[in-house]
């Protein structure tokens, strides 16, 4: 059958085969069960995953490979009264890259790519807030941002009104830049808000900036299939 | 091959290379188109804040407002937009969503409230207060929560820490005030700054314990306040 293609039409073929198996090995890859996932520090929240309609999230990585998420950081972020917020947002990205899970591997950038994903920016927000991320609902189900980013889009806000500090500094009107990057992208990432401590994923003012054992304990037991005992 | 074989192959190469593409497209790429007006899809959104706690007495008393209340009725949830209904979006910035745009530009869903009974323990206002307003709610197919900003229930009793509203394009606002803080306060009179940490939350940390203190020692902390 080969013979009846001409050499130029069989190059363009063998094109064509490779970019369909590219395309189709490059798509994100990611399932969720009824499993707890979401530890919040409301306590109403503890019934997810009870019934089919009180959801909780788990996705292990089917193919033990962790999804890549784009982040697109806006302009805004270079100049936040003074604060450049960029490095901030880079170091609690090499958090969660480094983190011993299956957690979504994030890129920041300012191409085309990051239409897919996410996005980080200055913006209003109440007062006393310091940073903003979405779970999302979506078709009578809650999913968290992570699930969001990948389907319909997801973003980072950060409080214009807030000053902005790297010395572990907080009140209504100031805040650790670092804290509240690596919190926020913990959103981004699937966590929800703990009453544990010592964790990043605390609402409120913290000692430290990082990703504590605690918080990587979240991403492992998300997205290596460590379903935790209840 | 004849010159239809040839054309039946390119067309056939070309709606694959079509299909292809359609496949690697997401739908976040289709969520950000931009939209002149009111017609985007209805939005849902329950956003997650990280943000300080005026959950001690010394922190209250920098707050604009903290009063115990009772009595609890509910008004109609609003946009705070001009009419209360969802807001003009004119531009959606290139990697921004509507969700986003929304969001960063100010708009945020509010629920009113009053107080059949209101007892001020802490009063910084200099401005006269329109309405007290929850965080939170829907406005016809629209619904946007933020936690961890409570929603009261009509029948409780609480010690409310009320913080400025926003709008936008003026950021803070002092005539609608916001249900910032709620500690609940039981039969006894004691008031929960700090809920308990659930037992059954997974991981190395430890659960917060529950730190609690009564209404007339918190009257008497904010009474004192420097």
């Amino acid at each position: 059958m080969l013979k009846r293609f001409t050499p130029t039409q069989k190059i363009f073929w063998a094109f064509i085969l490779s970019l369909t198996y590219f395309m189709l090995t490059s798509q994100s890859v990611f399932a969720w069960t009824w499993r707890e996932n979401n530890w919040d520090i409301n306590h109403n929240d503890y019934q997810c995953g009870l019934t089919q309609q009180t959801p909780c999230l788990y996705w292990p990585e089917p193919n033990h490979k962790s999804s890549t998420i784009y982040a697109y950081l806006d302009p805004s972020l270079n100049n936040a009264g003074g604060y450049n917020f960029v490095p901030a947002i880079q170091r609690a990205f090499g958090d969660f890259n480094n983190a011993p899970a299956l957690n979504p591997y994030i890129y920041a950038c300012n191409n085309t790519d990051c239409l897919s994903s996410t996005s980080y920016a200055m913006g209003n927000l109440e007062y006393g807030v310091w940073g903003e991320t979405p779970y999302a609902s979506f078709g009578g189900v809650i999913y968290t941002s992570q699930f969001y980013a990948i389907a319909t889009g997801d973003y980072t806000i950060f409080s214009n009104a807030v000053s902005w500090n790297n010395n572990l500094q907080y009140s209504a009107t100031k805040a650790d830049g670092r804290k509240v990057a690596t919190h926020e992208t913990g959103h981004m990432e699937g966590l929800g808000h703990t009453s544990h401590s010592p964790a990043v994923m605390r609402t409120d003012a913290v000692p430290y900036y990082a990703l504590q054992p605690d918080d990587i304990n979240g991403l492992t037991t998300q997205y290596n299939g460590n379903i935790p005992a209840e | 091959m004849s010159i239809l074989s040839q054309r039946i192959f390119l067309w056939t190469a070309l709606v694959l290379l079509l299909v292809l593409a359609a496949c690697q497209a997401s739908p976040a790429a289709n969520q950000r188109s931009s939209t002149a007006d009111q017609s985007y899809p209805p939005i849902t959104l329950h956003d997650e804040a990280d943000r300080y706690e005026f959950n001690t007495p010394e922190r209250m008393c920098s707050a604009l407002l903290v009063a115990e209340v009772t009595h609890i009725t509910h008004g109609k949830s609003r946009w705070n937009t001009p009419d209360g209904l969802r807001p003009h979006i004119s531009a959606v910035a290139p990697h921004a969503s509507i969700a986003q745009t929304i969001v960063e530009q100010g708009y945020r869903i509010y629920t009113p409230v009053q107080f059949g009974m209101m007892k001020i323990f802490k009063d910084h206002r200099q401005q006269e207060t329109e309405a007290f307003m929850t965080l939170g709610g829907q406005v016809q197919q629209d619904q946007y929560w933020l936690d961890p900003f409570p929603q009261l229930r009509d029948g409780d009793h609480y010690v409310i820490v009320f913080s400025p509203t926003i709008q936008p394009g003026q950021g803070k606002v002092e005539t609608w005030l916001l249900v910032y803080n709620a500690f609940p306060v039981d039969a006894q009179g004691i008031v929960t700054l700090q809920q308990a940490g659930s037992p059954n939350e997974p991981g190395p940390g430890k659960p917060q314990p529950a730190v609690t203190i009564s209404l007339d020692n918190l009257q008497q902390q904010l009474a004192g306040c420097r």
